[in-house]
């Protein structure tokens, strides 16, 4: 007689260890292998929704918003979720027909408090525990001060409170079990109230043993105090690295005795800045496809379970399907968190399908100039746009993003294809091989 | 010894942690734990096991299983100067089960079937702000009984609605 939305994976295909499946959760549906756009304001947000009207994107499941992104990309929306027309109809039927069928998830996101780019977010967000607040502020001030005392700013005396800082937050919580359950309980509440339709635990970035550890617990823990809310069931297991630890073979090691006994059913990955295609990351890249098979074989064992890799950056591609179901990157393949600072153009950049990466608007042009006024893609936005060239700043930006998002659901659509045809192994080499990817070959092989 | 996976029972919240969360919260938290207690249990279960093997108070356990059933979740046997808990049947057929929502209540209908025999089992639940569905009455109803039950259902009703229209 329960009420809970339990994740339930019926599998349609295997090719290797690529596999193609249904999933569903409560009312929600859907094919993998699925592309997650991360989304950070309202606008993207209207124009995923608009895009999942107009052309389906059946492996397009839903969007990641950052717990600190939540309230200027999604806050409006709720709140006025519930207004209806004269006529009775609601208002802003698209985003509540999405949150019954979209795949939502809120990612507390806690590895920005060890990163400088996103620290200060986490004190501009109402509701958000107030250790999370506090500390934010805390790096704001000292930021400030050191900046004072030198023009340029004390980049290595900032870096190093930060570390400190963030060892202090965690060791706090991992020594007061009262506290500790007091934040999950908090960042879990959080989630339900933005339409969570998958909960994420509050999870470390992973530098060292002991926040290993204290990842496993905050799993477990947030799994129980999940129960608290009810309708939304299926609370996952998360695990955040630094690329590095897929060189620690022990801790890979643990990874997988801790999946062997884990009861979860959706496991959430991510490898901060993430890039396996540089040569000398011969180690990291062996590892991560041994993860990616133990991955396929614990979906074997227990069709139940199902993985996600959030910000994939360039492995989107080479992940799909294997090993992980769902994959996620935001509309800019997860560059903007390290590019930020330096990044200055206002143009955003083209996704080339062939390549595999983005490309600058010149380097797009002259593309597409040589190729005789063509746009080298067939999606539904490059077909429909015949000069875009002549675009303005505004429709030059939105034509990237849907271009992008249009290109992973049919990328993704293909190699559901492929795994059902049997072929998406060779498929999958062939595309690698012809892009900027190379590399990444030995993960497929 | 209870059927509950030594993990999941590992994995329950102490009491330290309980007193972390808001006393409704807390309430909620229990009765989940002592459900899925009585649901991996088919044979019924004592407050004296329940308790050793969450490390709740036995008081608490008391209050929570008589809790479950006042609004039918669970049912109570004496055995022997002991009292077992079961929980309420369980569904003969997954299309068993029916459910309305009248301005913000949700009334679930079920089939059940346990050691006394076949039930119409009615849940009156409520939704809270977190999205969860609580059950907050209950009423089962011998599969045999219904149709007198139905019967004198409609008939108070039709009394209830004659004296409106008077008044």
């Amino acid at each position: 007689m329960s009420q809970v939305q339990r994740l339930v994976v019926e599998p349609l295909h295997r090719e290797g260890f690529a596999r193609s499946c249904k999933v569903r959760l409560g009312t929600r549906g859907f094919l993998t292998p699925s592309f997650v756009i991360r989304i950070d304001s309202q606008e993207k947000l209207d124009l995923y929704l608009r895009l999942k009207k107009k052309h389906g994107l059946h492996h397009t499941s839903g969007y990641v918003v950052r717990l600190f992104d939540a309230q200027r990309t999604l806050g409006r929306r709720i709140r006025g979720s519930s207004q209806v027309d004269l006529e009775g109809r609601f208002v802003d039927s698209d985003f509540l027909k999405s949150s019954l069928m979209d795949l939502i998830l809120l990612d507390p996101a806690l590895e920005n408090l060890y990163y400088e780019a996103h620290v200060g977010a986490f004190a501009f967000v109402s509701n958000l525990p107030r250790e999370l607040v506090n500390y934010s502020l805390e790096y704001t001030s000292k930021r400030e001060e050191l900046e004072k005392r030198s023009d340029s700013g004390d980049q290595r005396g900032l870096r190093s409170w930060l570390d400190d800082r963030y060892h202090q937050f965690w060791d706090r919580l991992q020594g007061n079990e009262r506290a500790r359950t007091k934040f999950i309980r908090d960042i879990l509440v959080r989630q339900v109230e933005y339409g969570a339709s998958v909960l994420i635990p509050p999870v470390p970035l992973i530098i060292n043993e002991n926040l290993f550890e204290l990842t496993k617990t905050m799993n477990r823990k947030s799994a129980e105090v999940s129960r608290l809310v009810g309708l939304v069931g299926e609370c996952a297991d998360a695990f955040i690295f630094r690329v590095d630890a897929l060189r620690n073979s022990d801790l890979m090691q643990e990874l997988k005795e801790y999946l062997d006994k884990a009861r979860a059913r959706f496991t959430i990955f991510k490898f901060k800045y993430i890039n396996l295609n540089d040569e000398d990351r011969v180690v990291e890249r062996k590892n991560f496809k041994e993860l990616m098979q133990t991955l396929d074989l614990k979906s074997r064992l227990d069709p139940n379970r199902s993985f996600m890799l959030l910000e994939a950056g360039g492995l989107t591609f080479a992940c799909a399907g294997r090993g992980f179901d769902f994959v996620s990157t935001s509309f800019s393949l997860d560059r903007e968190d390290r590019m930020r600072r330096t990044e200055k153009s206002p143009w955003g950049k083209w996704y080339d399908p062939q390549y595999q990466i983005s490309f600058d608007r010149d380097v797009f042009l002259e593309t597409y100039k040589n190729n005789g006024g063509r746009i080298p893609c067939d999606c539904a936005e490059c077909v429909s746009t015949s000069r875009p060239d002549t675009l303005g700043i505004d429709d030059w930006n939105r034509f990237v993003k849907r271009h992008y998002l249009l290109r992973r659901n049919q990328d993704y659509t293909e190699i559901a294809d492929a795994i059902s045809d049997g072929t998406a192994t060779a498929g999958t080499i062939d595309r690698l091989r012809d892009s900027a990817l190379k590399n990444l070959v030995e993960l497929v092989r | 010894m209870l059927d509950m996976s030594a993990q999941s029972l590992m994995n329950i919240l102490s009491f330290g942690e309980i007193k972390a969360l808001r006393p409704e919260e807390r309430e909620r938290y229990i009765d989940s734990v002592v459900l899925e207690i009585l649901a991996s249990n088919e044979r019924g279960v004592t407050i004296a096991q329940v308790a050793k093997a969450t490390g709740f108070n036995r008081i608490t356990v008391a209050r929570h299983l008589e809790n479950l059933v006042a609004i039918r979740e669970a049912y109570k046997k004496h055995r022997g100067g002991v009292a077992i808990y079961s929980r309420n049947g369980r569904l003969l057929h997954e299309a068993d089960r029916f459910e309305i929502k009248v301005r913000g209540t949700i009334y679930s209908y079920y089939k059940l079937q346990n050691d006394e025999g076949q039930f119409i089992y009615i849940q009156e639940k409520v939704e809270t702000a977190l999205r969860t569905v609580r059950t907050v009455g209950g009423i089962m109803i011998d599969v045999r009984d219904f149709p007198e039950f139905l019967k004198g259902l409609s008939r108070f009703g039709f009394q209830v609605s004659q004296m409106g229209e008077k008044s």
